[in-house]
């Protein structure tokens, strides 16, 4: 026995520290590029770790050398985007997750499950006839089209987690809010909302980053610079700063600086949001 | 349990917004006014464009007709895409399976760099997939790249290799940034999967001195079927229609050796205006998607109830 819990521990210890190499060094070579100066990048053997801070990349980003790389655009695109689709998508969400848990209706399960099912429609089929419908409505290359794209898949996906949830709360607290008046929006207010923040919060971040992350419908629908998304102004660096990979890895660390904050702070709730729909029910 | 509401009798006007249906209603409206504006139309105007052949935004002929499918089957490059994005999705679900189990093992015992080991699961699945393509087109760089430096100090090549630029090695680059990014998310499933397995079970089989393999075959595969399944359902659907990693670490070259479906799809559209072959290809992509959905569920609920 003492035998195989030593070589246990040997196996778990090995295998961590690979893990760790192999998931952090990408990442830690994305931020060793974006410290060293493009011109010390260009040799067949880069340095480990920069001999010293080089911040021109980082500068560079924001246009301090006269070009504007539209990486603030895409920033400030990104953040906003994200911020409103996860707004609007968990109001509608969460009223809609009461429906389905609460009430009884005819259609209640069919419904669901369609909703549920449209998660699996690819974006590639949707994207072309979108296109084409944004362009009629003039809606091609605004953010608001872009945030109503996104509702299409961050909304299904917060009513599959949130029915769960609200199903779980017991009953006897909504009941306990009627007898005394409350009507049904006011029991999702003052008894459904106060309870789900857990789960809001879960849900509200898995929305955020997969909005934070999205690039089919950015990069085919926003045209201009100042409405374009970060991972557009990313991926076109590639044709800018064609041979510049310091900006570009200094642009990319910021890019994973976000949703890698929120997602370590906010570990639990994200992993069990995670969880929830691919498990439970 | 409604059963506030079913003692109500829906008379009167105050009365009639109550009933369940039509309070669900109003609760539903803005989700299924999303969803039937900004999907199901849009679905079914590309499915009709599909039937047509539009070219410059108006049809050719009047009339549907399937030639757009048939030209599917007739497409000489189809073939080698249909074969990249079924050997892209198996080779990349297989090894998230098998890693990500791992990793949940990993994760499941505490130690104390528990902390660090969590955090640096985190970290490729944080990282948004447009900055995992382009880091991982800068270390796969032929001339600058840490592979082929790594490689080359190594001695285990002798020139460098052009990663991304080769066929055959250009699919094998997407696939390993792929696995980076992906397998963290399947061992988070498989870690909760081993956490809902009771405490008794796993101390009964420690008891029973069975050898550690037993253990994993007998005792924990069983219940991680259904974390297993799941990841490998969703991943499934992810190689089918990847996009964004192929579309920027090769754009399916060279010559197609690295192209999928959805990026087939995505220049038929944008780079030569066939519209409706790519809405044709990209329904495709769906009913593939669909198959395999169908596929998954009916492995989750066969022998469902042997666990217990």
């Amino acid at each position: 026995m003492i035998g195989e819990k030593t070589a246990g521990s040997l196996l778990y210890y090995a295998g961590a520290i690979v893990s760790i190499v192999l998931l952090l060094s990408p990442v830690y070579w994305e931020l060793n590029s974006s410290l060293q100066s493009t011109s010390s990048l260009l040799t067949a053997h880069p340095a480990w770790v920069p001999t010293h801070l080089y911040w021109g990349n980082y500068t560079a980003l924001f246009g301090t050398n006269g070009a504007n790389t539209g990486f603030g655009y895409g920033l400030f695109n990104s953040t906003l985007v994200g911020l409103i689709t996860t707004a609007i998508t968990l109001a509608v969400a969460l009223l809609a997750a009461y429906s389905f848990a609460r009430l009884r209706f005819r259609l209640r399960r069919t419904l669901l499950y369609s909703i549920v099912a449209t998660q699996m429609v690819p974006g590639i089929v949707l994207v072309i006839p979108l296109f084409v419908l944004f362009q009629t409505v003039h809606l091609l290359g605004s953010r608001v089209g872009l945030v109503l794209a996104y509702l299409t898949f961050t909304v299904p996906f917060a009513v599959w987690i949130l029915v769960g949830f609200v199903a779980s709360i017991p009953v006897q607290v909504d009941e306990a809010a009627r007898i005394d008046g409350c009507s049904v929006l006011g029991v999702i207010r003052h008894v459904t909302l106060p309870l789900a923040v857990p789960a809001l919060i879960g849900t509200g971040i898995l929305t955020f980053l997969t909005v934070w992350d999205e690039f089919l419908f950015a990069v085919t629908f926003q045209q201009t610079l100042q409405e374009k998304t970060l991972p557009v102004v990313l991926a076109g660096f590639i044709g800018k700063f064609e041979v510049q990979y310091g900006p570009l890895a200094a642009g990319g660390i910021l890019a994973i600086v976000p949703p890698l904050v929120l997602a370590l702070v906010f570990q639990r709730y994200v992993t069990r949001g995670l969880t929830a729909g691919a498990i439970v029910g | 349990m409604i059963s506030a509401q079913r003692g109500v009798h829906a008379t009167g006007v105050a009365r009639y917004w109550q009933r369940p249906a039509l309070q669900a209603t109003m609760l539903l409206v803005p989700t299924l006014g999303i969803l039937l504006a900004i999907m199901v139309y849009p679905l079914v105007k590309g499915f009709i464009m599909s039937l047509q052949d539009v070219q410059a935004g108006m049809p050719t002929a009047p009339g549907l007709s399937l030639s757009q499918y048939a030209h599917v089957l007739v497409d000489p490059f189809l073939q080698q895409i249909a074969w990249n994005t079924v050997f892209f999705t198996v080779i990349t679900v297989t090894t998230e399976l098998v890693l990500g189990t791992l990793g949940g093992f990993l994760l499941h015992r505490r130690s104390r760099i528990s902390w660090l080991l969590s955090a640096a699961f985190i970290v490729p699945w944080a990282t948004p997939t447009v900055v995992a393509a382009t880091m991982w087109s800068w270390i796969f760089n032929p001339t600058f790249g840490s592979v082929n430096s790594l490689l080359l100090e190594l001695h285990l090549i002798h020139a460098p290799v052009a990663w991304l630029a080769t066929p055959g090695y250009a699919l094998f680059s997407v696939i390993v940034m792929t696995v980076w990014k992906s397998t963290p998310l399947v061992a988070i499933l498989v870690l909760a999967g081993m956490q809902h397995i009771p405490g008794d079970v796993m101390e009964a089989a420690r008891v029973d001195s069975a050898g550690p393999l037993k253990r994993l075959w007998f005792v924990i595969l069983p219940y991680l079927r259904v974390p297993l399944l799941a990841a490998a359902l969703l991943q499934s659907i992810a190689g089918f229609q990847v996009f964004t990693q192929i579309f920027i670490m090769t754009s399916g070259g060279p010559a197609n050796s690295s192209n999928v479906a959805s990026v087939y799809a995505y220049q038929q559209m944008f780079s030569d205006l066939n519209m409706s072959y790519a809405s044709a290809i990209s329904f495709l992509i769906a009913v593939a998607t669909l198959l395999l959905a169908v596929i998954y569920a009916g492995l989750l609920s066969s022998r469902e109830g042997e666990i217990t």
